[in-house]
C-alpha cells in the first residue's frame, strides 16, 4: 500500500516542499493573529465588543 | 447629522418563518428514515424510500433548516451590527424566495431520484447553478450593506459572516464541475480518487462553513444579547477567527482515512483536525464564559438554556471530531452509527438549539410583544435534550458494538460474525431508541411551533423598526497611531480577499498534489471502463442512493479482506463518475461483491431482500422490474464519458446499445438457467450487469461468470 503511494508522490517534482510549506504558513498565520490581538489597543477592543449593544433603535422597549 | 433609517424586520421574519417549517419538514423526513431502518415496509414507494428519502433529510436539515436560519440571523444581526437597513429590499426578496425555490426543487427532484450521488452535494446541474447565482445575490446584498454601514468597525460576528459567503462559494463551485448529459443528469468532472478528494474536501468545510462559522458568527452577536453583556474576550475572537477558518479547510481528509487516498493526505488531514481542537474550543469557551456573573439567569431563561446547550454541544462535537480523525478512533468509528450520533450532536445540539434559541429570542421583538408561554419553551428545552441524549447515547453504543463484532475473531482465525446481518440485528434495539429521540426532539420542536404562533398573535409584526445613527464620516482621517489591523478591520472587501487566499490555500495544498498524480496513477491494466449496460446499472444504483447504507471501499484491515477480499486500489476506481465509496454501513460493503452471488441470487433479493436473507432490513425494489432501462440516453452518457477521458473507442457512443443488449441477453440466459424468466430490457437487468462487476476487474482471473460480456 504504501509502496503504491509513495511511487506517485516522489514522482511529484519538489513534493517535499508541500509539508513545510503547510507548516510555515500555518505558522505564519499563527503568529499574525496573536501579534494582532496582543498589540490591540484596550479602548477600540471595548468599543468593538459593545457593537451588539449600540443598535441605535428609537423604541427602545424592544431592546431594554 | 443624525440619521434616520428603518431595519428591515419582515424579510427577517419571512427567513424566520421558513426556517421554522423547513426545520419541522426536514426533521419529520429524517425521522421516517430512522423508522424505515428498522421497519423495511415503511419503504411504501419508490419515491419514498430510504436511499431517496435520506439525501433529502440531509439536504433539508442543512440548506433549508440551518440555511434559513443563518439568513435570518444574519438579515438580523447585520442591519444592526451595520447601522444601516439591507442594502437592497429587492435583493433581500429574490434571495429569499430564489432559496425556497430552491429548497421545493431540491423536495421534488430527490424524491424522484434526481441526484448527482455525492453526499450534501446531491443536487443536480441546473439546481446548482440557482443556488450560485442565489448565493451571489446575497453576498451583494451583504457587502452592499456593508459598504453603506454607520458604523466604522466590524463587529467579529461579520468577520464570520463574510469568511462563511466566499468559503461556501469557493467550495460549492469547485465541488460542482460537473458534466451535464441531459436536463437533470449529470457526471462529475473528477473520478475516483480525485473525486473523493473534492467531495471530502467539500462535505467537511460544507459542516465547518455552512454549519460552524455563521452560527459562530450569531452566536457572537446573539449571546451576548441574551446575556446582556459583552463577549467574554474580544481578543480571544479574533484568534478563535482567523486559526479556525484557516485551520479548517485543511481537514477534509480525515473522512477517507485507511481510503484508497495517498497517505500523506490522509495525515495531513489527522494533524490539521487535531489542531481545530484548539479554536474550536476557545470559540466555545468564549461563549460560555460570556454567561461569566450570569449564571444564575441561566436557571430562569429558556433562551440561555437553549443557547448554553448548543455551545456544549459544539464543545463535545469538536472534541470527538478529532479524536474520530485520527487513524485509531477512526478504525473503529468509520462506517457505524457513531459518526451519525456524531453528526447528531452537531445537527440537533448545535445547531438545532442554537437557532431555537434565537428564535424565541427574535420573535417577541419582532412582533412587539413577550412570548407567549415561557413554560412551554422550557418544556421544549427539556423534552429537546431529552430526545438529543436518545438519539445518541444509543447509537454510540451501537456503532461500538458493530465495530467490534466485524473485527471479532475465533482463535482459530475465522471471523465470528460471518454473516453481517447477524452485527445489524444486534443494533437494531438502538434504531428503535434513536426513533424514539428523534420523536421526542421533534414534539419539542412543535411546541415551540405553537408557542411562536400564539406569541405571533398576540402582536404586530413591526415589519420596519425605526433606528437612528448619526453618518459616517467620508474622510475620516482615523486615530492619528493607527494600527497595522485595521488595514483589514474596517475594510470589508480585504476582509473577503484575506479570507478567500486563506481558505484557498488550504484548499491548493491538498487538492493540487493529488491532481498533478493524475498522468501517473499507476492505472491498473485490468481496469477497463463500464459497458453500457454496467454503466446504466450503476445510474440506477446512484439513483435509489445505493451508497446511503453501502460503501465501495475495502479498508486494509484483516477483518475487512477476510470478509469482503482484497482491499481496495486508487487505480480501481478512475473510470467512476462519481465515486461511490459511501461513508456508512446499515449493509456490508459492496466493492468485491462482483461474482460473489449468482444473477439469481441478486434478483430475488432486490425484489425481496428477506428471501435471501431472513430478517433483512433492506428496503425491497419492485419497481425495477417494471421499469426499462432508459435506452436512450446511453449514447449521450458515453458521449459525456468521452469528454470526461473515459478510453471508449471514437464512435462507440452510436453503437453503445447494441453491446447493451448483448449483454442484457447474456444474463437473462444466466436467469434462465435457474428458472427465472425476465425481460432484458428491465432495469433489474443493468442493475445486476452492475453488481456483478464491481470489484471484478483486478481478479487474476474472473471467474466464469455469464455476466461477464466483455
Amino acid at each position: 500500500m504504501l509502496k503504491f503511494i509513495k511511487h506517485h508522490l516522489t514522482s511529484i517534482e519538489g513534493v517535499d516542499l508541500f509539508p513545510l510549506l503547510a507548516f510555515v504558513i500555518f505558522l505564519t498565520v499563527f503568529i499574525a493573529a496573536s501579534l494582532l490581538v496582543l498589540t490591540s489597543d484596550r479602548r477600540r477592543i471595548k468599543h468593538l465588543e459593545e457593537l451588539p449593544f449600540s443598535d441605535t433603535t428609537t423604541d427602545r422597549t424592544l431592546h431594554p | 447629522m443624525i440619521e434616520r433609517f428603518k431595519y428591515d424586520n419582515k424579510i427577517v421574519n419571512a427567513f424566520l418563518m421558513a426556517t421554522i417549517i423547513f426545520g419541522i419538514v426536514g426533521m419529520l423526513v429524517g425521522l421516517t428514515a430512522a423508522f424505515q431502518m428498522v421497519i423495511p415496509s415503511w419503504n411504501i414507494a419508490e419515491w419514498l424510500s430510504f436511499g431517496r428519502l435520506r439525501p433529502l433529510h440531509t439536504n433539508a436539515v442543512i440548506f433549508a433548516f440551518v440555511g434559513n436560519g443563518i439568513f435570518a440571523g444574519v438579515y438580523y444581526s447585520l442591519q444592526r451590527l451595520a447601522k444601516a437597513r439591507m442594502f437592497s429590499d429587492l435583493l433581500s426578496w429574490v434571495h429569499f424566495w430564489g432559496w425556497q425555490l430552491i429548497i421545493v426543487a431540491a423536495a421534488i427532484s430527490l424524491p424522484l431520484g434526481l441526484t448527482t450521488g455525492k453526499e450534501y452535494a446531491e443536487l443536480e446541474w441546473p439546481i446548482d447553478i440557482a443556488i450560485t447565482l442565489i448565493w451571489v445575490v446575497f453576498g451583494i446584498n451583504m457587502f452592499g450593506t456593508i459598504l453603506k454601514r454607520r458604523e466604522r468597525h466590524l463587529y467579529v460576528a461579520i468577520w464570520f459572516y463574510i469568511a462563511t459567503w466566499v468559503t461556501v462559494a469557493m467550495l460549492h463551485i469547485v465541488n460542482s464541475f460537473e458534466v451535464p448529459v441531459s436536463l437533470f443528469k449529470s457526471y462529475s468532472w473528477y473520478a475516483g480518487v480525485q473525486d473523493a478528494l473534492v467531495q471530502w474536501w467539500y462535505g467537511h468545510n460544507a459542516v465547518a462553513f455552512f454549519l460552524t462559522t455563521p452560527y459562530l458568527g450569531l452566536m457572537y452577536y446573539f449571546m451576548p444579547k441574551a446575556a446582556n453583556r459583552p463577549v467574554y474576550s474580544y481578543k480571544l475572537s479574533i484568534i478563535h477567527f482567523w486559526a479556525l477558518i484557516f485551520i479548517y479547510i485543511w481537514a477534509g481528509p480525515h473522512h477517507l482515512l485507511y481510503s484508497s487516498l495517498p497517505d500523506w493526505a490522509q495525515s495531513l488531514g489527522t494533524v490539521f483536525s487535531i489542531m481545530l481542537i484548539a479554536p474550536s474550543w476557545g470559540g466555545m469557551l468564549n461563549g460560555l464564559l460570556t454567561l461569566r456573573g450570569a449564571w444564575d439567569r441561566v436557571r430562569e431563561d429558556p433562551i440561555l438554556k437553549f443557547f448554553v446547550v448548543a455551545i456544549t454541544c459544539y464543545g463535545m462535537a469538536t472534541l470527538e471530531g478529532p479524536l474520530l480523525s485520527t487513524k485509531f478512533f477512526n478504525s473503529i468509528s468509520h462506517f457505524t452509527d457513531w459518526t451519525i450520533a456524531h453528526v447528531h450532536v452537531g445537527g440537533l445540539g448545535w445547531n438545532g438549539f442554537f437557532t431555537f434559541g434565537m428564535v424565541y429570542w427574535l420573535v417577541p421583538r419582532l412582533f412587539g410583544t413577550k412570548l407567549y408561554s415561557k413554560g412551554l419553551a422550557n418544556a421544549h428545552f427539556w423534552i429537546g435534550t431529552l430526545g438529543i441524549v436518545f438519539y445518541a447515547v444509543p447509537l454510540y453504543f451501537a456503532g461500538f458494538t458493530q465495530s467490534l463484532m466485524w473485527k471479532q475473531f475465533t482463535p482459530d482465525g475465522y471471523l465470528v460474525y460471518k454473516n453481517f446481518l447477524d452485527t445489524v440485528l444486534q443494533i437494531k434495539y438502538a434504531y428503535w431508541l434513536r426513533g424514539l429521540g428523534g420523536t421526542l426532539y421533534l414534539t419539542g420542536a412543535l411546541i415551540m411551533v405553537y408557542n411562536v404562533w400564539r406569541t405571533a398573535a398576540a402582536g404586530r409584526l413591526i415589519k420596519d423598526e425605526e433606528a437612528e445613527a448619526p453618518a459616517l464620516e467620508k474622510e475620516y482621517a482615523g486615530e492619528s497611531a493607527g494600527h497595522w489591523h485595521r488595514w483589514i478591520e474596517r475594510r470589508p472587501i480585504q476582509m473577503l480577499v484575506v479570507s478567500l487566499v486563506l481558505v484557498a490555500i488550504g484548499g491548493v495544498f491538498e487538492l493540487v498534489p493529488t491532481f498533478l498524480i493524475k498522468s501517473n496513477v499507476p492505472t491498473i491494466a485490468s481496469v477497463k471502463p463500464y459497458t453500457p449496460l454496467e454503466l446504466q446499472g450503476r445510474d440506477i444504483y446512484i439513483r435509489e442512493g445505493c451508497y446511503t447504507c453501502h460503501s465501495q471501499m475495502v479498508r486494509p484491515f484483516r477483518s475487512e479482506t477476510e470478509r469482503y477480499g482484497e482491499y481496495s486500489k486508487a487505480g480501481e476506481f478512475v473510470y467512476d463518475h462519481p465515486f461511490q465509496w459511501g461513508s456508512k454501513r446499515t449493509g456490508p460493503d459492496l466493492h468485491r461483491v462482483g461474482g460473489k452471488y449468482p444473477d439469481s441470487w441478486h434478483y430475488y433479493h432486490m425484489f425481496d431482500p428477506t428471501s435471501m436473507s431472513a430478517g433483512s432490513l433492506m428496503p425491497a425494489y419492485p419497481w425495477l422490474y417494471e421499469k426499462p432501462i432508459d435506452v436512450a440516453s446511453t449514447p449521450a452518457k458515453i458521449r459525456a464519458m468521452q469528454t470526461l477521458g473515459v478510453p471508449y473507442p471514437e464512435g462507440y457512443a452510436d453503437q453503445a446499445n447494441t453491446d447493451l443488449s448483448a449483454q442484457a441477453d447474456a444474463i437473462v440466459a444466466s436467469l434462465k438457467k435457474d428458472k427465472i424468466e425476465t425481460n432484458p430490457e428491465l432495469e433489474i437487468v443493468a442493475l445486476i450487469a452492475y453488481l456483478q462487476r464491481l470489484g471484478t476487474d483486478i481478479r487474476p482471473k474472473a471467474p466464469a461468470q455469464a455476466t461477464a460480456a466483455k
